[in-house]
């Protein structure tokens, strides 16, 4: 019974077969090819501009950063609405949240390297730092905001856009002693740092060009961030009878440090400055305007109330006003406006397709070595010095001027024009630490 | 409890890891897997399964010390970071082979948890993990002012691993490398438990009062158990380093240390598979928040600011912990050996 249902199946199976291919016509001869046209080259709007955009929108550097980030929003939004895109692609850039936490900043960095994007940027130089092992092992360029030491010394594919810290410090120790500095002697400098590579950062540089610039680096005492007295540590200084103290720091330790100094009579009296992280409104408004009185700082990038910086204040009123008069919004949107740069270089060398498609390693060179490498006198529009990665392979600071700034009647006010910062190659000057 | 029908005749098999057919089956299934994934998985993914294996390493030392042997230890970022910097100063500095640094890292961390542990003979609980954090803090101070050794504040550029000449330079070769090393301490973690050591330690843990009247010796046992602990700690610095490419104090904060704690409750105190667990739970956690929820939550409610949504990942991550240690205190451990029970009793319920 079985076996009749088989036999009946299978040969059903075989009736259809014999019928197919039975009723199959012969194929009819196939007409001459058309020339068919060549697919619509894309515009400029459906290749849009990305790249690895890191955030901290949360852990514990969230209140720095998220101006800055929200800066950089609105700088898109300008560079897309105002100026068009870049040669006419759009930016679609998305930051994603690194939490200020080394092992996802690791992830993420795999995650860009996975998407093929062609440049990475990070806020903070911490952050830079846990990716660009990472990132140099494999050839792609990233730009970070806030730089230390090492994430541009030795140079490989990490650039900044501005002088570090320890740069800041050299300029402003220049510029004091040219202009400022009577005597004949040097003058003498202490230092009291942050107990990070903000305030290492400096040490080391003063370290290595005290004798070049023509100081004497006397004393160095370090404090943390969360310090509330450093009567201690300020009384060691004031017995080595330093000229100038300079606090490489942030804002509250750094107020803490000139009450402390007032309270032993160092202040007013000796000079005191601090670079762009220590001097900024917030550390007047702790200190306290009369206090802060006189007190310097290094700029790399012009104040809020700049000309320049009008677009920024438009955009801040309109979209983020608890921004407003916040130094970091400023300092990113300057950043937005230099990675776009660098994209507009590149896709006038070598086109959106050598940026976005192909292998990895080429869209890597391509953006580096045709973009970056050949921005030369940028100016973001005012608001700071001029960009040029292309004069010196070897420095990655993008622009080397700083302003110097002192505090009269409650706010910075600017002393000096733009004043170039040394360039100290490290990699030079100390080869044991940068290999 | 053994399956229904597997009875046990020699010792060689009451001691057998894998007893049973079936658990031959699984574990071959788990290497194959396990063993495969870099052929199919995605470079970020890749890098999350090493960061996995790294942090499993390092979780499987602190549950030997917190775990097994009841020493509460709230400093064990500052061992890893013994680790990876003698590995990185090693290697990079003296051109030491990466399997000779990997090692020495780990006798370091071992070393310096030895002398670390010593309050341990004094004091207990609340009063050692004090202990401890200011082991944290005095490691990390060292190597953030021994600038002529360690960079100082400034870190250390570290070179590839690299084993017999074979540089191991992408995440393919360095997965492979860091699963087997987690395999050993696994391996050995498990077969620690089972030994005299192992006992002892959890005699320490249960009553270290009755332990010392049984004539176990307090002040080599709490030692040891601080030795062995710091020394995976400093091997997982050390694959943590030569994987990352560079070294900086920042990267082994305080709050890391507290991360490990709350990784090995999660994952169940005192048992083999609890730090795996907590290792995986953990890290995918972080994953999914923060890239996946997140921006999934900033691109469902744009009207909000992505600020708040995006604080809704650490919110979470933190409720999922104490969602933990509420209603399964045990961890995840006792959830998977409940499991298995009630696999293989199955149909019936007891």
């Amino acid at each position: 019974m079985k076996s009749k249902w088989v036999i009946m199946g299978m040969t059903l199976v075989v009736v259809v077969a014999l019928l197919a291919i039975a009723c199959a016509a012969p194929a009819p001869p196939s007409p001459p090819p058309t020339p068919t046209p060549s697919p619509p080259k894309p515009k400029p709007e459906e290749q849009p501009i990305t790249w690895g955009a890191e955030a901290c929108w949360t852990g514990i550097a969230a209140e720095k950063c998220n101006p800055m980030e929200r800066g950089e929003e609105c700088c898109i939004e300008y560079i897309n609405k105002e100026k068009g895109g870049i040669l006419g692609h759009p930016i679609k850039v998305k930051a994603l949240d690194s939490g200020y936490d080394s092992a996802r900043m690791v992830t993420l960095i795999k995650r860009w390297i996975d998407e093929g994007q062609p440049l990475f940027c990070t806020h903070s130089s911490k952050m830079m730092e846990a990716a660009m092992g990472i990132a140099n092992r494999v050839g792609m360029p990233g730009i970070v905001n806030f730089a230390s030491v090492r994430c541009i010394h030795p140079p490989k594919h990490i650039y900044t856009h501005g002088p570090d810290y320890g740069d800041q410090t050299l300029g402003f120790l220049r510029w004091f002693k040219e202009n400022i500095w009577k005597e004949a002697r040097p003058p003498r400098v202490a230092m009291h740092g942050l107990n990070n590579p903000t305030g290492y950062g400096p040490k080391l540089a003063l370290e290595l060009m005290a004798d070049e610039i023509g100081v004497e680096f006397v004393a160095w005492e370090e404090h943390r961030a969360d310090t509330v007295s450093e009567m201690e540590s300020l009384t060691r200084i004031k017995a080595k009878n330093p000229d100038i103290l300079w606090i490489p720091s942030t804002p509250a330790p750094t107020s803490v440090i000139i009450k402390n100094a007032h309270a032993l009579g160092m202040w007013p009296g000796i000079v005191i400055g601090g670079h762009y992280a220590a001097m900024t409104k917030t550390t007047i408004d702790l200190t306290g305007a009369d206090l802060a009185e006189g007190i310097y700082g290094a700029m790399p990038i012009v104040d809020w109330y700049d000309p320049a910086a009008a677009k920024v204040r438009e955009y801040c009123k309109k979209y983020w006003p608890a921004y407003w008069e916040n130094a970091d919004f400023l300092a990113h949107w300057k950043h937005c406006l230099v990675v776009a740069e660098c994209f507009r270089v590149a896709l006038e060398n070598v086109g959106w397709e050598a940026l976005f498609t192909g292998p990895k390693e080429e869209r890597w060179k391509a953006m580096e070595y045709e973009g970056i490498r050949k921005v030369k006198g940028y100016d973001p529009e005012g608001l700071c010095g001029p960009i040029d990665y292309a004069t010196n392979p070897r420095d990655h600071r993008g622009s080397k001027y700083i302003k110097i700034v002192q505090a009269k009647g409650g706010v910075f006010k600017a002393v000096s024009d733009w004043i170039e910062c040394p360039f100290i190659d490290y990699a030079k000057l100390a080869p044991e630490l940068f290999k | 409890m053994l399956p229904c029908g597997v009875h046990n005749y020699t010792y060689a098999k009451d001691m057998a890891i894998l007893r049973t057919k079936t658990h031959w089956a699984l574990f071959l299934l788990l290497l194959a897997l396990a063993g495969t994934l870099p052929l199919y998985c995605s470079g970020t993914w890749l890098a999350v399964a090493i960061l996995i294996g790294i942090t499993t390493i390092a979780a499987v030392g602190l549950n030997i010390l917190t775990g097994y042997c009841g020493q509460l230890s709230i400093g064990h970022a500052g061992f890893i970071a013994v680790g990876a910097y003698t590995s990185a100063v090693l290697t990079a500095t003296y051109n030491f082979p990466f399997l000779l640094g990997l090692l020495c890292a780990g006798l370091m961390a071992g070393f310096i948890g030895f002398i670390f542990g010593f309050p341990s003979l004094r004091v207990k609980g609340f009063y050692l993990a004090i202990a401890t954090i200011a082991a944290q803090f005095i490691i990390l101070w060292v190597i953030g002012h021994w600038d002529k050794v360690t960079g100082g504040q400034l870190g250390l550029t570290v070179p590839f691993a690299s084993i017999a000449g074979f540089q191991i330079r992408d995440d393919f070769h360095m997965y492979y490398l860091v699963m087997f090393v987690a395999a050993l301490a696994i391996f050995f973690s498990m077969n620690l438990a089972r030994t005299r050591v192992g006992r002892a330690f959890v005699a320490i843990r249960d009553n270290d009062l009755a332990a010392e009247v049984m004539g176990i010796n307090l002040w080599f046992y709490k030692l040891l158990a601080f030795f062995i602990g710091c020394f995976w700690a400093g091997v997982a610095g050390s694959l943590g380093a030569h994987w990352m490419g560079s070294v900086s104090p920042e990267g082994y904060s305080f709050m890391e240390s507290i991360l490990y704690v709350g990784l090995i409750i999660i994952g169940g105190l005192g048992t083999t598979i609890g730090p795996i667990f907590g290792a995986i739970f953990i890290r995918l956690l972080d994953q999914l928040t923060g890239i996946y929820l997140s921006p999934a939550l900033t691109a469902a409610f744009p009207n909000l600011p992505s600020g708040f949504t995006t604080g809704i990942g650490p919110m979470l991550f933190g409720i999922i912990i104490i969602l933990f240690l509420v209603l399964e205190p045990r961890g995840l451990a006792h959830r998977w050996t409940l499991f298995k029970f009630s696999y293989r009793l199955w149909p019936f319920s007891y």
